[in-house]
């Protein structure tokens, strides 16, 4: 619906349309209608008129009008002319601090550190490379999400066919353990930054839900009707839960013809919110509907936007919460599979990074 | 990121807000460096693990040579000490 009649938007501080374009834009839109709202005697929008006469002090207002009433703007002495919203004045940061809280998360800065994560060796195969792939030797590191493919294992063994002595197997032995370590903590890298992907998911996904909220609310205050047939028309439409985001399945790197590459921040959100609206299921707990009723007075239309905006708020805080202890979770439990045998045969597990001199 | 973390860098946080996401932002940054920093630490030493490995297998190689080159000797010599001059 737009802006309130002869108005502009009005930007909203912390909210960067160069980060957030569709939400700056949202809120700009909602800021110039709350001005306008909040001052009813410089425009012909929605008001309330109450009734003052002293003679009858407790006459109930007399209600929400979608429009200037002169014949009521005639008789001062008996109607005084209130926002619709005056409930709010004193706060209308209220409106905004939600939105505020989820912007300003810059995709590009994100990238920078993401895409150092995202780089392997031992789980990449790069097809400038004319070496085999990896193949299928028994020991390969295939029991990760991001399994062994770099051909550095048969090299190797190829290297040492010649070589016959003590050494040799030594050197298979500290081979062996070696790429398992090094592809498992690859694979911690990877968890990282899959963690990074979602925490720029909830953000985004937060931003753009409360975006909608603000459209909704814009709407209902643009074709406020008090008095409408059939309870008026709801504004409502279903998202998913930004906190079952938190163990969303995303990719960071991708395997293609036999050669990977890593996969860039904003491919990987958008793949995983595809995903996560894809498989959502309307009536489960991963989704979501939220909902602007039509009211006799539009505080309490408000009032629905301000309780959905605040929960998104507090579902984000709970999913960055998840997250923090998801990542710690899922790196320990790689540091502990990476663990090897220190001296054969022992069952002692070594969690230091194996160094070939202890083999001999 | 640890800058990110230590100065809250905008871009990598939020806005204020009623404060819940910033401080939940500010524990999963801290706890994602923390991380970093042991891997890169473990990696480092994974390539020092390797380097060191690669040195050793260049002695072996430069072993082998020596060995080569002092078998291909003692043949010659026993070329050299035949009655015919090898010939």
């Amino acid at each position: 619906m737009g802006l309130p009649p002869g108005r502009g938007p009005i930007p909203v501080s912390g909210i960067d349309a160069s980060n957030d374009p569709e939400l700056a834009k949202a809120a700009g839109e909602l800021n110039a209608w709350i001005d306008y709202l909040l001052h009813p005697e410089l425009n012909d929008g929605p008001r309330i008129y109450r009734y003052v006469h002293p003679k009858y002090p407790d006459e109930p207002e007399m209600g929400e009008l979608p429009y200037r009433n002169p014949w009521l703007d005639d008789r001062p002495q008996e109607y005084e002319t209130r926002s619709v919203l005056e409930n709010y004045a004193a706060d209308i940061g209220a409106f905004f601090r939600p939105a505020q809280a989820v912007s300003g998360i810059s995709e590009s800065l994100i990238e920078r550190t993401y895409s150092q994560l995202s780089q392997g060796c031992f789980t990449w195969n790069k097809q400038e490379s004319n070496d085999a792939p990896a193949g299928g030797d028994q020991r390969r590191v295939l029991d990760v999400h991001y399994p062994e493919l770099h051909p550095a294992r048969n090299n190797w063994m190829q290297m040492r066919k010649s070589w016959i002595s003590r050494q040799d197997n030594a050197a298979h032995e500290f081979e062996g353990d070696f790429i398992k370590f090094q592809v498992f903590t690859e694979n911690c890298f990877y968890v990282v930054a899959e963690h990074l992907v979602r925490y720029r998911a909830i953000f985004k996904k937060a931003g753009e839900d409360i975006a909608r909220l603000m459209f909704g609310l814009t709407d209902k205050f643009a074709t406020f009707n008090p008095f409408p047939e059939g309870g008026g028309v709801g504004f409502n439409f279903l998202s998913i839960v930004v906190t079952g985001l938190v163990a969303a399945a995303t990719a960071v790197i991708t395997e293609g013809t036999g050669v990977t590459a890593g996969v860039l921040l904003g491919s990987a959100v958008a793949d995983m919110l595809g995903e996560a609206v894809k498989t959502a299921n309307s009536t489960g707990p991963d989704s979501t509907q939220y909902q602007l009723e039509s009211r006799e007075h539009l505080r309490d239309v408000a009032k629905q936007y301000l309780d959905a905006v605040e929960k998104i708020e507090s579902d984000v805080s709970w999913a960055i919460n998840q997250l923090f202890a998801s990542l710690r979770v899922e790196v320990d439990k790689l540091r502990t599979e990476r663990m090897y045998e220190a001296v054969p045969g022992t069952g002692t597990n070594a969690t230091s990074v194996p160094r070939y001199r202890d083999y001999l | 990121m640890s800058t990110a973390r230590d100065s809250e860098t905008p871009g990598w946080f939020g806005g204020a807000g009623n404060n819940e996401v910033h401080w939940a932002t500010s524990s999963f940054l801290n706890e994602a460096e923390w991380q970093l920093r042991q891997l890169c630490d473990d990696q480092e030493q994974l390539v020092a693990s390797l380097a060191e490995y690669r040195t050793m297998l260049l002695e072996h190689v430069e072993q082998a040579r020596r060995m080569d080159d002092n078998n291909a000797e003692r043949f010659r010599a026993i070329e050299r000490d035949l009655p015919s001059g090898g010939r």
